[in-house]
């Protein structure tokens, strides 16, 4: 698809769970790459495997099979620090619950992840600062997550997440527990990380916001059975010389 | 060190955030932490501090043995005053000795006549000991080589008490027994002596002893037979304790050798003075009930640890989803562990503070139960930097222990199952075989050995204090006091005993009065006899037995049963044949099958017999339950004792009549001091300080222990119904009655306490094994309280958890079934 070297790679993921004498095939043979600056929207039925894809994605999971390269380096077999070290610095989550820690304040929680890098304080807070002005919430950094409603403590989810300013955000439906002008307010604070030129992969079942990203990809019992752009991305591939099928 | 800040202030916030768990956990390592400062700062007083004098490690106790009277303080014998001028000047590897003999001495100065606890010591003792004069001077040499110096002086507290702190008493004169004495030098407020259970008053050179001692002191004073002086020495440089006792032995092998009829068998031992500052044989009793104790808040700390845990494991579940979100985010395990472990720690920090001040009032409480021998004991019973050391170290342990497996177990999360909601966790938290459940079944069994051990030691106690001390237990009243310090001569002394005897009988209440040398369960002078046609070879010493002067009445008055012959009489005086009565100790011993009345012994030393007229119940001569020791009953008319204890038989209340009684003695002589008065109920009940100490400290700690095994059981149980809710909803919804819902968290409950009891009962069977030298007249695996004991732990564990399966019987199906 692209000649540049893409941020991460997928080739032939299988994951494979157990439980008691049953083998369920969550993923199988999955190939996929995301190019830096792409948006990418994963789809797919409940049960489809789009989260434990998400999951491996983020280093939360490990194939059972299959490589993982992130930004180049293999990352399938690390050990659990490294994994949480480039969790930490090179990926940023936003969950459909939010996640964020009830007993610390929006500042903080935003703070977290800067502070597992052995960050100096100052630099966290100007990183802080930016990343919740970005999201509108500057105003609320001394409250409670319990304060705040869910498209707020979303937004401090996502804040949290672009703080570290991680070569990917991956977001797990997150609008799943908003509603409508909530959900629409984070997806539009997507689109806007994504046109400053962050790399975004989200699962989501609503096919308004896959509709959103540069390309959907449709999972159907661990497989991808789909793959397409959106027309504006269509556009701009046919503008550099690429053939759509 | 910034993560370091800020895990103790989230820690602190944290903890601040829920006051519900904070204070369950605060208030468990308070009580379990405090008990063991308690203890150990008891411990550290009796055991490990150290005496304030200089280079304590040099000092050694020199003790007498006596191959032929041993076991218990008889191993740790003081030395005759020749055999001790015989150690100092022949011995090449010590730097300095000095000898020291403890003498009542009655203070008449600066208020109210008081009996004074009274040092005789060498000349060298201060220096020796490096210890100077707060004001004035201590001894010099030439005042420790003739009867010439009475000089004294004052421990910090006598001149506090007495003289206000006054710096002019410093050469002024007192009165001590009859004797005036100059004041030479007031002692450091930090130095009592060298015995750390006794508080001197006042120090006077062993020079004054004959001037100043009085009674069998007085008459055995120079005697090398009479074991009187305590010894210390200081090891000179290079010279290990050892290498010092191998050279005095082969002293005393020389002295016994050139006197075979004092010395014979007679040896001596060294014991570092850091661990003689208790009599040995008293100090072994301390660290065994300190193991003892130690032993028993360890088990107490370890239920309140258990509980803690368990506490943090249901936090730690609750925390779930936040711990699965900062690994998310990028912590490491180890990161998260520590993070956790700062909690914890923080816990037990905090614990171990509130700790400290249950520990403060503990520790008066622990002293209160003290033995009747060391009432007026006055030990210092700080909190110093080797208890903070020790509440420290343990709290961190304690720290760890209870907070490192639910951190390591919070830490390994299920991380894409927590982050989407959809956590086995809980399920796995709910079953029987999860580590809460072996947490509880834990405390359980802890809590039972301790209630096993507490009912051990109460039913010790019950048969304690059944136990006939072979006196009158009830109605009886005693006070001593000594004439003989007072300046009374043998004539004055007797003229003085029977005028109190006529002033006491004649108060309304008497019922019987008399005197006698010993008080009761104060032991008394012991004697080595010899039966007459078994005289030892010659030269060689006999038996030692408790001798005791008593006028006629003494029997009567005391409520002692005659067993055979007859008791003494106002016959029995001096001039007449010498008569004894004997206990049946005594007879058992000397005559065993054979009547003794009618035969003839011999003291050592004495070139005449005594006849025994008569045999008398055994009593108690130190503590109750003690095996019957041998006694002679002498007629005070033909061994003047100076020193006596007044036993009157009242015919009400004792400590009704004590006033009058003391003022009949005051009215013959108002300047001389009575002390050791007390009804016999009194000395009865300090005669059961051990077992009364056992059963209440073990009682106390095991009910604690059974608290907060309840707790826990409790909220386990609440955490699994909490739990379970859905899957009671489920069991209800398909037709299960409430009752069968009851039946089901009440059974998981009981299972938890029946697992528990039986590891209990095993647990308690080998620990009470090692308390079996505490216990009178109940076996260590006493069937009633291996019985009893788990059957009181089901019942208490029945009330725990009793509210959670009721709790649990009103779970709405409707709502249950909604419940996530």
């Amino acid at each position: 698809m692209s000649g540049s070297e893409p941020l991460l790679r997928l080739d032939g993921v299988t994951k494979v769970f157990y439980t008691d004498e049953v083998e369920t095939h969550a993923l199988a043979g999955i190939h996929l790459e995301v190019q830096p600056g792409e948006y990418v929207a994963i789809a797919g039925p409940s049960g489809c495997g789009k989260s434990t894809l998400l999951s491996i994605l983020g280093l939360l999971d490990s194939p059972s099979e299959g490589a993982y390269h992130l930004n180049g380096r293999p990352v399938e077999k690390l050990t659990a620090s490294e994994r949480a070290r480039i969790r930490n610095r090179e990926i940023g989550f936003i969950f459909q619950s939010f996640n964020l820690i009830g007993d610390l304040t929006v500042f903080e929680n935003v703070e977290l992840p800067l502070t597992y890098r052995g960050m100096k304080a100052s630099e966290r807070r100007e990183r802080v600062h930016a990343a919740l002005e970005k999201v509108g919430m500057a105003h609320r950094a001394k409250h409670l997550p319990s304060q705040l409603s869910g498209g707020q403590q979303q937004r401090v989810a996502v804040a949290r997440a672009v703080a570290g300013q991680p070569a990917i955000l991956l977001a797990d439906e997150p609008t799943g527990n908003l509603d409508s002008t909530n959900g629409e307010a984070v997806m539009e604070l997507l689109r806007e990380l994504h046109r400053e030129g962050a790399t975004i992969c989200m699962v989501t079942h609503d096919p308004r916001f896959a509709r959103h990203a540069d390309r959907s990809i449709h999972l159907f019992d661990g497989r991808i059975v789909e793959e397409d752009h959106s027309p504006k991305a269509e556009k701009e591939l046919e503008e550099s010389g690429f053939e759509m099928n | 060190m910034e993560s370091l800040r800020r895990d103790l202030g989230y820690a602190l916030r944290s903890l601040l955030k829920h006051p519900g768990f904070t204070a369950v956990a605060l208030l468990s390592l308070a009580l379990g932490i405090g008990a063991n400062a308690t203890i150990f700062s008891v411990v550290n007083a009796l055991l490990l501090s150290s005496l304030p004098v200089a280079d304590p490690e040099r000092l050694v106790a020199v003790y007498g043995t006596d191959a032929k009277n041993q076991g218990g303080f008889l191993n740790y014998m003081p030395v005759s005053q020749p055999n001790f001028d015989d150690y100092r000047e022949q011995n090449d590897v010590m730097a300095g000795m000095f000898a020291f003999q403890f003498a009542p001495l009655n203070l008449a100065a600066g208020g109210e006549p008081e009996q004074s606890t009274g040092l005789l010591v060498s000349g060298n003792y201060f220096d020796l000991l490096g210890v100077r004069a707060i004001h004035g001077r201590t001894f010099l040499p030439e005042e420790d080589r003739a009867p010439t110096h009475p000089v004294a002086v004052l421990g910090y507290g006598l001149w506090q008490r007495r003289f206000g702190g006054d710096e002019a008493i410093v050469g002024r004169e007192i009165r001590l027994n009859d004797l005036q004495f100059t004041v030479i030098g007031i002692a450091p407020e930090n130095f009592r002596g060298t015995n750390l259970l006794a508080t001197v008053d006042v120090w006077v050179p062993l020079s004054m002893g004959e001037r100043v001692t009085t009674g069998f002191l007085r008459d055995y004073f120079r005697d090398r037979r009479a074991m009187t002086m305590n010894v210390i020495g200081r090891l000179k440089d290079g010279v290990a304790v050892e290498q010092a006792e191998a050279s005095l032995k082969t002293i005393a092998s020389r002295l016994e050798a050139a006197y075979p009829r004092d010395n014979e068998k007679r040896s001596v031992q060294l014991i570092p003075l850091q661990q003689a500052s208790i009599n040995p044989a008293l100090r072994r009793i301390f660290v065994n009930s300190g193991r003892l104790l130690m032993g028993v808040v360890a088990l107490v700390l370890l239920v309140a640890c258990a509980n803690v845990a368990n506490l943090l494991l249901a936090r730690a579940a609750a925390r779930r989803k936040e711990i699965a979100v900062r690994l998310a985010l990028g912590a490491t395990r180890a990161r998260l562990v520590r993070q956790l472990l700062t909690e914890s720690l923080l816990l037990a920090l905090l614990g171990a503070g509130l700790g400290l001040f249950i520990a403060v009032w503990g520790r008066e409480l622990l002293w209160a139960f003290r033995p009747p021998f060391l009432q007026n004991a006055e030990l210092q019973i700080g909190i110093d930097w080797r208890v903070l050391g020790f509440v420290v170290l343990m709290s961190a342990a304690t720290g760890l222990l209870f907070g490192l497996v639910p951190a390591l177990r919070a830490s390994r999360s299920d991380l894409v199952a927590e982050l989407k909601d959809k956590s086995s966790q809980a399920n796995q938290d709910a079953r029987w075989w999860s580590l809460r459940n072996a947490l509880v079944v834990a405390q359980v069994a802890l809590s039972l050995i301790g209630l096993v051990g507490a009912g051990l030691f109460a039913q010790s106690l019950i048969r304690t204090q059944q136990i006939d001390p072979g006196f009158e237990s009830d109605r009886l009243l005693v006070m001593s006091f000594n004439p003989g310090a007072g300046g009374y001569d043998e004539a004055r002394g007797r003229e003085f005993q029977r005028r109190v005897l006529a002033e006491v009988h004649a108060l309304p209440g008497v019922g019987a009065a008399a005197l006698a040398s010993n008080a009761p369960f104060g032991g008394g002078f012991q004697r080595s006899i010899t039966v007459e046609g078994r005289e030892p070879p010659a030269g060689g010493r006999g038996i030692l037995t408790t001798v005791n002067d008593v006028t006629p009445g003494y029997f009567d008055a005391a409520g002692i049963k005659l067993r055979r012959g007859r008791g003494f009489n106002a016959f029995d005086r001096e001039g007449a044949p010498h008569v004894a009565i004997i206990n049946e100790a005594a007879a058992r011993r000397f005559w065993p099958d054979e009547d003794p009345v009618g035969k003839r012994y011999q003291f050592f030393g004495e070139d005449f017999h005594h006849e025994v007229v008569g045999v008398a119940a055994d009593t108690v001569q130190f503590t109750l339950g003690e095996d019957p020791q041998p006694q002679i009953y002498l007629p005070l008319e033909q061994h003047y004792s100076p020193e006596l204890t007044l036993h009157v038989q009242t015919t009400g209340a004792p400590d009704a009549l004590m006033p009058q009684v003391r003022r009949a003695v005051q009215s013959l002589d108002s300047n001389l001091p009575i002390f050791g008065a007390a009804s016999i109920g009194q000395l009865l009940d300090q005669a059961l300080w051990a077992p009364r100490m056992g059963a209440g400290m073990l009682g106390l700690f095991a009910l604690l222990a059974l608290a907060l095994a309840c707790i826990g059981l409790y909220g386990v149980l609440s955490y699994n119904v909490a739990q379970r809710t859905q899957e009671i909803g489920v069991r209800m919804a398909l037709g299960a009655s409430s009752r069968t819902i009851f039946a089901m968290v009440l059974s998981q409950g009981l299972t938890l306490v029946g697992v528990g009891a039986a590891l209990g009962i095993l647990g308690g069977l080998a620990a009470t094994q090692l308390v079996a030298g505490f216990l009178f007249g109940v076996s260590a695996a006493d069937p009633l309280t291996f019985i009893i004991t788990p059957l009181v732990l089901g019942l208490v564990g029945l009330a725990a958890a009793w509210l959670p399966a009721r709790r649990a019987t009103r779970v709405d199906p409707l709502v249950a079934l909604r419940y996530e």
